[in-house]
């Protein structure tokens, strides 16, 4: 800051640094890179003093589309506009020098952009590009209906686009981290899934085959000897039943095979102590969904039988609005929480890792309830862009 | 006004307006208050036929300052004299009244000020309130040397000219909010785009700290933090003159200071005095001359996480103070919460890794030491049985034969499985043999060179393993190399593994290749992998991983 700034310096001053203040503290406080950039086009419009602001998106094949706009008098391109880019206009200029433009007079500018920027009455614009991690992103443009832009506006511009670069950067790193958790997740039980198979249709399947061939040797083998393979039998029964063990241990089969509805019966029936189970959800889910569920109630069993005493247990699942809910709830002695060595937080990572949450209740004395919210279609299935298209009205061409 | 008619009263009414005019125009001009005062006193005097023109601003300690004096004959009240109040004397009365004073015999005067006056020989004066939007500012006052009292229509004349005085005075003051305003913004905005770009909380404390001491013109600014075992420890500090409270000292919280007020009562704390308190932060704070302080509360995601304190050696810190903190103790607690956020997903993260290596540790341990253990004794016996049968029993021991073979076969099965699990070589003797192991076993000529002496830790040998599996399994798979080479070595607590082949290349992280687990599972133990596979040139994969466990499991170090 100069400090022989006059009294409309410092005004001048202190506008552009209170709306750059607004624009940074949303990013600070991770504002969605749609309301951020909504926030920069029109702090930037407002302090430039120009007749329209828009923020614009680079997209595959040469086009480009509006996805923020604030203008001060009358109508401008709308939010979700797309156009092509090609000629001698803004955009296009940005787009292939990675530096500010400016056109004066539109008057002798060309292509789509120039044709729909005369059409809302323009005569002048000018634009920054906004650069994230060091690629083209999009463009931040100001246009005037009576004259050329003031010299200083690019830089001026240049101020707020490197805020709206950071929001998008940082949405989309948050996205990525995101995306790899839920990734790992997957990727371990693909393993699991994996190894169970090869076990079950491997080792178990040719043991089972050695169990046959033992007792049909029985029938053949001397008097004396059919002790001895009795019991080879017998360990070879309990060996099988461990192996089983350890299979579903990895991966349950029955999950694989039959969905929630049959695997949560078969561990309501396995459960040490009486479960009540109510399933509302038909058919199958997407696969992660199935397995998070699976082992909360798996683990939540567990612990009450276990850890908590419980006489009895409680679960509920049901479906609404694409988020699945689950609720096992105990009359045990409670206590239980997301410390070391707990398989809860196992759970809760698990269920945050696919965009769910996991809620824990369990005060002394009054039993436990986990609640475990997982939306069907989960970050692995949302879309990379940060800026989702839900940000946006539907997009519509307005070359007319 | 009493406004003579004739050619006397025109002339001085257009030497009045002539004064007034100059004065107005360095006003609007937006010239240096102090440039306002010493012109408007002095035309003042002038006009009024005065020996002595005075203008005094009211400071809170029941004193005045001259801030502008005038002398027909050269000897003037020095400016910048202190007088204090009391008395009957003029500033005090204006003071008292806050209405024009006039004195007629300096006789009974008394009192600081008309002891000054007296011995300046002042005889007479007309002095007026200058009134600053609707505040007394200060006064103006015109004196005489002669015992004669002045014209009656001396206040009203004065006070054309305290009004042009005080508009400077406002314009001035509006100006320098203007000016403070822009900075606070600037301020602001500095340390809210260092939270938005996601800078380490010890920068943007750091920032926020000195920002916040500058802007405010205290001489000492520090944030502490609220610890588990009772104190408050200095996270930053700032200072005017450089010494500083020292970065990592601790302060128990209680007695009368700023953090143990804040912690009470999780509002902002202002000390108006250290004078009396006894405990140790008091004490410190004494020893470096503070004399005030006001303490903001720093609250991170509804809780009390520490607090912003700024020091004056001076005196007691403006009304505000608590405000204008609250601007930055608000972007500190954003940056914080930011930072914990992230570092419980990437905590999150590391824990499913570890996770799901440790249920696979557990099977292969299970398969290991129960299953297979469980099925080499039952081949063994088998086998015993088989020999001990009766002689001619050949067909029933042939059969006997196969089965044992066939345990044996699943045994060999099972520690495959178990290898894919969890390679038991890796636990038992660390990365160095397991990788000759996973060499041995491939299919691909392989240079391999690993020099690390010693165990690594787990979550490192394992993720190393994986790789090299992993790169290795894709050269002979998918890119028909020839040879491999790998290179495995610790320096500076990094473990990098470097693995290149000579295959076709065109590697990438796309959905269904293995490299992107490796990518995430190298990343959630804060190390990096990089994938050059250039069309036709080979495949080369570098990894590196941290060795000691400051990576994302651990929470920001301050």
């Amino acid at each position: 800051m100069t400090g022989s700034a006059g009294p409309t310096g410092y005004a001048r001053i202190a506008a552009e640094q209170a709306a750059l203040r607004r624009v940074a503290t949303l990013v600070a406080h991770g504002a969605p890179p749609g309301q951020v950039l909504t926030a920069v086009t029109e702090e930037a419009g407002r302090l430039l003093h120009t007749d329209y602001a828009t923020m614009k998106r680079y997209e595959p094949e040469d086009a480009i589309t509006v996805v923020a706009t604030w203008g001060s008098t009358g109508a401008g391109y709308p939010v979700g506009a797309g156009a092509r880019l090609g000629g001698r206009n803004v955009p296009t200029l940005i787009f292939q020098t990675r530096r500010p433009a400016r056109i004066d007079d539109l008057a002798g500018a060309s292509g789509p952009m120039a044709e729909l920027a005369r059409e809302f009455g323009f005569r002048a614009s000018a634009g920054v590009p906004v650069m994230v991690e060091g690629r083209l992103w999009g463009v931040m443009m100001v246009e005037s209906r009576v004259e050329p832009l003031p010299a200083g506006t690019e830089a001026q511009l240049a101020e707020f686009t490197e805020l709206a670069a950071t929001a998008i950067a940082n949405a989309e790193a948050q996205a990525a981290l995101a995306a790899s958790r839920a990734r790992i997740v997957a990727t371990a039980d693909a393993t699991r899934r994996r190894i169970e198979r090869n076990l079950h249709d491997g080792a178990q399947q040719r043991l089972v085959c050695l169990a046959l061939d033992l007792r049909a040797a029985r029938t053949a083998a001397p008097p004396g000897t059919r002790e001895q393979l009795d019991r080879v039998s017998t360990e070879l029964d309990g060996v099988l039943d461990e192996l089983r063990e350890i299979a579903r241990g990895l991966h349950p089969a029955i999950l694989a095979d039959g969905g929630l509805h049959p695997a949560l019966t078969a561990l309501a029936r396995r459960s040490a102590i009486p479960v009540r189970l109510d399933n509302q959800v038909d058919g199958r889910l997407p696969e992660p969904v199935e397995i998070a569920a699976y082992y909360s109630v798996s683990e939540a069993l567990t612990n009450a039988a276990k850890h908590a005493q419980a006489t009895n247990a409680d679960i509920q699942v049901t479906e609404s609005d694409g988020v699945l809910h689950v609720h096992v709830r105990d009359d045990g002695c409670g206590g239980a929480d997301f410390g070391h060595g707990s398989g809860l937080v196992g759970l809760k990572d698990r269920a945050e890792a696919l965009g769910g949450h996991c809620r824990l209740d369990s005060p002394p004395d009054t039993g436990t309830t986990l609640e475990i919210t997982l939306p069907i279609d989960g970050p692995l299935r949302a879309p990379t862009n940060p800026l989702p298209d839900a940000d946006l009205p539907p997009p519509h061409q307005t070359g007319r | 006004m009493v406004v003579l008619p004739g050619r006397a009263g025109n002339d001085r009414i257009a030497e009045e307006q002539a004064a007034l005019r100059r004065v107005a125009t360095l006003v609007a001009g937006a010239a240096a208050p102090e440039e306002v005062f010493a012109e408007v006193t002095e035309e003042a005097g002038r006009l009024l036929g005065a020996h002595h023109a005075t203008m005094s601003r009211y400071d809170q300690d029941a004193t005045a300052t001259v801030i502008a004096s005038w002398s027909a004959t050269g000897a003037a009240f020095p400016v910048g004299s202190r007088l204090s109040l009391g008395g009957r004397n003029a500033h005090t009365l204006v003071f008292q009244t806050r209405r024009p004073a006039r004195i007629s015999d300096y006789a009974d005067t008394s009192g600081p000020a008309g002891k000054a006056a007296r011995e300046f020989g002042f005889r007479a004066s007309v002095s007026v309130p200058v009134i600053v939007e609707g505040r007394l500012w200060g006064v103006m006052i015109v004196e005489h040397t002669r015992a004669e009292p002045l014209p009656p229509d001396t206040e009203a004349r004065l006070t054309g000219f305290t009004e042009l005085a005080a508009t400077a005075i406002a314009n001035a003051q509006a100006r320098e909010e203007l000016r403070g305003f822009a900075e606070e913004q600037a301020a602001l905005r500095r340390v809210a785009t260092l939270v938005a770009r996601g800078a380490p909380p010890a920068e943007v404390l750091t920032a926020v700290t000195e920002e916040a001491g500058r802007l405010l013109r205290t001489d000492y600014a520090t944030m502490k933090r609220y610890d588990s075992d009772g104190t408050a420890k200095v996270v930053a500090s700032w200072s005017a003159t450089g010494a500083a409270f020292p970065v990592g000292s601790c302060m128990p919280v209680g007695g009368q200071n700023a953090h143990t007020l804040v912690f009470q009562t999780h509002r902002p704390a202002r000390i108006s005095h250290y004078a009396d308190a006894s405990d140790p932060a008091a004490k410190a704070a004494r020893a470096l001359g503070v004399r005030a302080a006001v303490g903001v509360p720093v609250s991170v995601e509804g809780g009390l996480w520490g607090l912003m304190i700024v020091e004056s050696r001076a005196g007691p810190l403006p009304a505000g103070t608590e405000a204008r903190l609250a601007g930055f103790t608000e972007l500190a607690a954003t940056a914080i919460a930011n930072a914990e956020a992230q570092a419980a997903l990437t905590a999150s993260r590391a824990r499913i890794v570890a996770t799901a290596d440790a249920t696979r540790r557990r099977i292969e341990r299970d398969l290991h030491d129960g299953t297979q253990q469980r099925l080499i004794s039952l081949a063994l016996g088998l086998r015993t049985a088989q020999r001990r049968l009766p002689a001619g029993q050949q067909e029933v021991a042939a059969q006997w034969a196969r089965t044992a073979q066939g345990l044996t076969d699943a045994i060999e099965e099972l520690r495959e499985i178990s290898r894919g699990l969890h390679p038991a070589v890796l636990e038992k003797h660390g990365l160095a043999p397991a990788l000759r192991e996973l060499v041995r076993r491939g299919s691909l000529p392989v240079t391999l060179d690993v020099q690390v002496s010693g165990r690594l830790p787990e979550r490192v040998e394992v993720a190393a393993y994986y790789v090299v599996s992993e790169a290795l399994a894709n050269a002979a798979k998918h890119a028909d190399a020839t040879t491999a080479d790998i290179e495995v070595a610790e320096s500076d607590g990094v473990l990098r593994v470097h693995i290149s082949d000579d295959g076709r290349g065109g590697a990438d992280f796309s959905d269904g290749s293995g490299l992107v687990g490796l990518k995430d599972r190298s990343e959630a133990l804060g190390g990096r992998l990089q994938l050059d596979s250039p069309p036709g040139a080979g495949t080369t994969l570098e990894i590196t991983l941290p060795l000691n466990d400051r990576g994302p499991l651990r929470e920001p170090g301050w």
